[in-house]
């Protein structure tokens, strides 16, 4: 078996997979019968997510795997940052043996886990990205043309609208704020999303007719 | 218990925002730790919630091809990659990437891209289409509208990437393009005003949250 026939056989599995599942979701939207496959195309479909659903699922453990033997190497070749690894390890060690032993996601040491650890942490580091972002603000802040002008002044109404002072300084400004949000901001956010659709659609038939292959490693 | 697990969050927390005075060891644990958790947490959700139940279920026809696939995909982290294993793996990888790419442009084209320009199209600038046509409340309607419009095709316009056209209409062109795209840049900068200002308020919401925790807790103490 040599590299051409590899990438043959790869490109002929992710253009009839993905043809199935295209298809799929147009027979859903049609409605009659057609030719009498509708009921074919959809089962078969359902059949290669679901298969997709536990490969995915099994990649996410691979990751687990790679996570595990970068901070093992770190540990074992005593590199800079080699405690923080071992923390690291431990922690995920002690959240699978709580989650295991105890029965999943749903039982009380995995919600004791979820509560007071996971969910505090994360809160926190989002948390910091504000005093982050006002430092970051208050220095790339600086009216220099009519575009930052438009930027600060809009920023400036948004964040004054949303707040308790917004009301005492102007009645009208949540008003404003929420037309902002409607109109402009909501225009703005269609174009982009009319933009990113088109890529979508452009990049991912690109891959269903075999035009781009990131899955083998050649062009 | 959870007296232990308030003193665990309070540790934990103070561990973050002690980043404030300076990178130090204390943060750095907190960000370990908070990995640690977070894949381990994550590979328990995924046992629990996707693999169990599917390879329990005793269905041959879903479990035996996926496990086929998963060891296929072993074949593509191999530190060691030969031309058979760089195939093998590469079918495992096809597959997910095909179903991925089929699933995307089916969720672009009937969740994205037909939603977003019926919306746009469903928009009137006929003042007799509103119920206050003549009055201040539908000249805002109208001017409401045509700022939709304008905005979401100028937005829209902004994103052409395309060879600068020759010949007689080629200018014509350009103009166009130019109008338009102009148009979007403004409506971009204020889109990204509003979303930036929420972001903000949504992280400053949290911080707030996490200093009213602190606060309630040593406040507990103190009480």
């Amino acid at each position: 078996m040599n590299l051409r026939f590899g990438r043959i056989l790869a490109t002929t599995v992710a253009i009839v997979v993905g043809l199935f599942i295209l298809a799929s979701t147009f027979v859903a939207e049609w409605p009659g019968e057609i030719f009498g496959l509708s009921g074919l195309i959809n089962q078969v479909s359902l059949l290669f997510i679901s298969w997709v659903t536990i490969v995915a699922a099994f990649a996410l453990f691979l990751g687990f795997a790679n996570v595990i033997s970068v901070h093992w190497n770190r540990i074992q070749t005593r590199k800079p940052g080699a405690l923080y690894s071992i923390v690291l390890l431990i922690a995920l060690a002690a959240t699978l043996a709580v989650g295991f032993l105890s029965g999943g996601p749903n039982s009380n040491p995995s919600q004791f886990i979820f509560d007071f650890i996971l969910q505090p942490l994360e809160s926190t580091f989002f948390a910091l990205l504000a005093i982050f972002i006002a430092t970051a603000a208050f220095r790339a802040f600086r009216v220099r043309n009519l575009e930052t002008l438009i930027f600060v002044l809009f920023t400036v109404i948004v964040l004054l609208g949303q707040v308790p002072i917004g009301i005492y300084l102007w009645a009208e400004l949540p008003v404003i704020k929420d037309w902002i949000l409607n109109v402009p901001a909501l225009a703005g956010v269609r174009g982009i999303l009319l933009g990113v659709a088109l890529g979508t659609i452009a990049t991912g038939l690109r891959v269903l007719v075999g035009t781009d292959r990131p899955y083998t490693d050649q062009k | 218990m959870e007296a232990i697990g308030l003193l665990i969050a309070a540790v934990l927390t103070l561990m973050v925002f002690s980043y404030i005075l300076g990178d130090n060891v204390l943060f750095k644990l907190a960000g370990h730790i908070f990995v640690g958790v977070a894949v381990g947490y994550a590979i328990v959700i995924i046992w629990y919630q996707v693999l169990a139940p599917t390879l329990t279920a005793g269905n041959l026809l879903v479990t035996a091809p996926a496990l086929g696939l998963c060891l296929l995909l072993i074949f593509k982290i191999l530190p060691d990659q030969g031309a058979l294993s760089n195939m093998l793996g590469s079918i495992a990888l096809a597959f997910i990437l095909g179903v991925g790419a089929a699933l995307a442009v089916g969720g672009a084209l009937l969740g994205t891209l037909m939603p977003q320009i019926s919306a746009t199209t469903a928009l009137s600038l006929n003042p007799a289409h509103y119920e206050n046509g003549d009055s201040l409340a539908g000249a805002l309607q109208w001017l409401s509208n045509f700022i939709m419009i304008i905005g979401t095709v100028g937005t829209f316009a902004y994103f052409t990437f395309a060879v600068r056209a020759s010949g007689p209409l080629g200018g014509v062109r350009e103009i166009i393009v130019r109008f338009w795209a102009g148009m979007g840049r403004v409506m971009i900068i204020i889109t990204l005003g509003a979303l930036f200002a929420n972001t903000v308020s949504a992280r400053v919401a949290l911080l707030v949250s996490r200093l009213e925790f602190l606060a309630g807790f040593f406040g507990g103490f103190g009480g």
